[in-house]
């Protein structure tokens, strides 16, 4: 085989599997020298060891496939993780010092599958904002991740890592999670593709849980019929998870058809005013347009409750947060506090505080105060009963437009990626970038990230769009059809 | 009415009632939005059990003020007659049948304890 292996997509190495041109072994071998490589400049993994690369994979267990829909389809190819994924006796720290030493005693039920499907997962996982609170990787104990396309700049967050790896070609497909914009904004950052599944269509059993209503696991991938593949092999019911949904999984590969005519796209205003880059509005209309001559048809619509979207996110999210980081207490695993004034009897409340106030970072304080707050007597119903009822007023915004529209096409950041060190000192600032990520998280629907360009600068610019809960089919189909009729997705950063 | 939010392992104390009624009595004062005081800030710390440092006490309650100040364009949205969204999917109480399953061995339960004794998580004394 003529391709270094670590270059290629999925379906191509499992094409070239299938012909016997390599095999899983010599795929992982080029992925290493790709590692060794390049990672000193991007760092999208964490906990790697340098001298021997020894912990970078293990064996995946070739469990018995059941009948339905897993079969051993990814040939052993490797999938690399985000480090808020429970994959059993590897570390799974959530890149935070509260988890110091974790070792997950079960996998998460996307790791299990993924097994079965015939996947190698990688031990080394991959970098992200602590507890994925953050749009920058900046936020996680290790220090951040290099932009492959520039690296002064972020890639964006939470599930930066993932993004990064990806791009650079040091991961062939990846798993990240979405609980704000989490995968789809680093995906635009560093021109990949992220997708964000409908909510309850992927099992969360094993995501360490950061916001309930919100959190989803989805693919950080090369192309779009990579992220298919994955989708296949991760969607699902889950009894061990009570808000996965029974719905069918289709083959989502079976969308991957090339005709759009007539697909009705909403374009919202509220989502093109100022604040938007010059740049990127200009390449998004670009897109736009490619997508009108390929057969669609769009017009503008109103979002009205858009400018909501960001402080019901803080309020709910945080309020979640505060709630599912309850249990990081030292007492049954990661870090715990060393007793500090030995002259005093030490007490369980002084462990709680010590623990959670030298294990977590400044970020997760921030959010777990606010969230504390938010939930608290006196304000419960001024900020959080009040963000639950906005939630639903944003849902019906994108409720009454699914009625005429098949998709809702938006940018998916209103900027490239920016410099490393340039918000992290303002969180608002931070929490402002999230703008046309968040709402989709609300309402609970799908959404996709593809590359549609470069800045002036270089930098990848995302195309988001999203369509009604469970219509991933259509996602996949007008994503697929934009792809292959650019070339964006075949760029490779110069590393 | 809605209960002070409480960790698990630590009781109320009789402190935390006597503040909650303060914080109640000033909000009905002065109506909602109130100020995110450093005091509050310290409260809600001690609530969540995290130990701040008093240069982190500082800067958390500047940027905490400044995001509720943004969070606060909310009370503009009119929300008469709307329901709040808890869940997002038209499902819940969801059960399963009531027979015995594997669940976690104690011993794996307790393979990542920072201190174990026994079968038992170790931690210091909880005294009063």
């Amino acid at each position: 085989m003529k391709e270094e292996p670590y270059k290629l997509t999925a379906h191509e190495l499992i094409e070239r599997i299938d012909k016997k041109e390599t095999n899983s072994e010599e795929i992982i071998g080029s992925l290493k020298k790709r590692i060794k490589d390049v990672e000193s400049k991007v760092r999208a993994y964490v906990r790697l060891s340098n001298s021997h690369f020894s912990n970078l994979t293990h064996n995946s267990q070739h469990l018995k496939p059941d009948t339905q829909h897993l079969r051993p389809i990814l040939r052993g190819i490797p999938v690399s993780i985000k480090d808020n994924i429970c994959t059993q006796g590897y570390n799974t720290e959530c890149c935070s010092k509260i988890l110091d030493g974790f070792k997950p005693p079960y996998d998460a039920t996307v790791i299990r599958k993924l097994k079965q499907a015939g996947a190698t997962i990688l031990a080394a996982k991959t970098n992200m904002d602590e507890f994925a609170f953050g749009s920058s990787t900046e936020n996680s104990c290790y220090g951040p991740t290099h932009n492959p396309w520039d690296l002064d700049a972020v890639v964006g967050g939470s599930s930066g890592g993932s993004a990064a790896a990806v791009a650079s070609d040091e991961a062939i497909l990846t798993l990240g999670s979405d609980t704000g914009g989490s995968i789809r904004q680093p995906a635009s950052f560093c021109g990949v593709v992220g997708l964000k599944p409908t909510y309850g269509r992927v099992s969360r059993y094993g995501l360490i849980a950061f916001a309930s209503s919100l959190d989803q696991i989805g693919p950080i991938t090369k192309d779009v019929r990579d992220s298919a593949i994955l989708m296949n092999v991760i969607s699902g019911y889950d009894s061990f998870d009570s808000t996965s949904i029974n719905v069918d999984v289709p083959d989502y590969t079976k969308s991957l058809g090339m005709d759009i005519k007539g697909i009705k796209i909403a374009i919202p205003n509220e989502y093109f005013i100022e604040g938007l880059d010059k740049d990127v509005k200009t390449i998004v209309e670009e897109a736009i347009n490619k997508l009108k001559s390929l057969g669609a048809n769009y017009k503008s619509v109103s979002l009205p409750h858009t400018q909501y979207a960001i402080p019901v996110y803080y309020i709910i999210a945080t309020a979640e947060a505060s709630s599912n980081l309850a249990r990081f207490d030292g007492v049954q695993y990661g870090f715990r506090a060393e007793h500090r004034t030995p002259n005093t009897e030490h007490r369980l409340i002084d462990m709680y505080n010590q623990t959670r106030g030298e294990g977590f970072g400044q970020e997760a304080k921030r959010r777990i105060i606010l969230g504390t707050f938010v939930l608290s007597h006196g304000y419960y119903d001024a900020y959080y009963l009040r963000a639950l009822k906005v939630r639903t007023l944003i849902k019906q915004d994108f409720d009454k437009v699914f009625t005429e529209f098949d998709c809702v096409v938006t940018p998916t950041s209103p900027t490239a990626a920016f410099k490393i060190g340039e918000k992290i000192k303002d969180p608002l600032r931070m929490y402002l970038s999230d703008i046309y990520t968040i709402s989709v998280n609300l309402a609970g629907i799908p959404a996709i990230s593809i590359p549609c360009g470069f800045t002036k600068k270089g930098l990848p610019v995302g195309l988001q769009i999203l369509v009604k809960p469970f219509n991933e089919e259509l996602l996949f189909k007008v994503a697929y059809t934009y792809e292959q009729n650019t070339t964006w997705h075949s760029m490779k950063p110069k590393l | 009415m809605i209960k002070n939010y409480l960790f698990r392992g630590a009781g109320a104390t009789s402190e935390e009632y006597r503040f909650t009624h303060c914080l109640r009595c000033e909000a009905g004062r002065e109506g909602i939005s109130m100020a995110i005081t450093k005091d509050t800030v310290k409260y809600v710390a001690h609530l969540a059990r995290i130990d701040l440092k008093p240069k982190e006490l500082e800067k958390l309650s500047q940027q905490l003020q400044e995001i509720l100040g943004f969070i606060d364009k909310l009370k503009k949205v009119d929300i008469k007659d709307i329901a709040p969204t808890s869940h997002i999917l038209p499902i819940n109480n969801v059960l399963r049948d009531d027979l015995p399953l594997k669940s976690l061995s104690s011993d794996k339960a307790l393979e990542d304890a920072p201190e174990r004794q026994g079968n038992f998580f170790g931690v210091p004394k909880v005294i009063e």
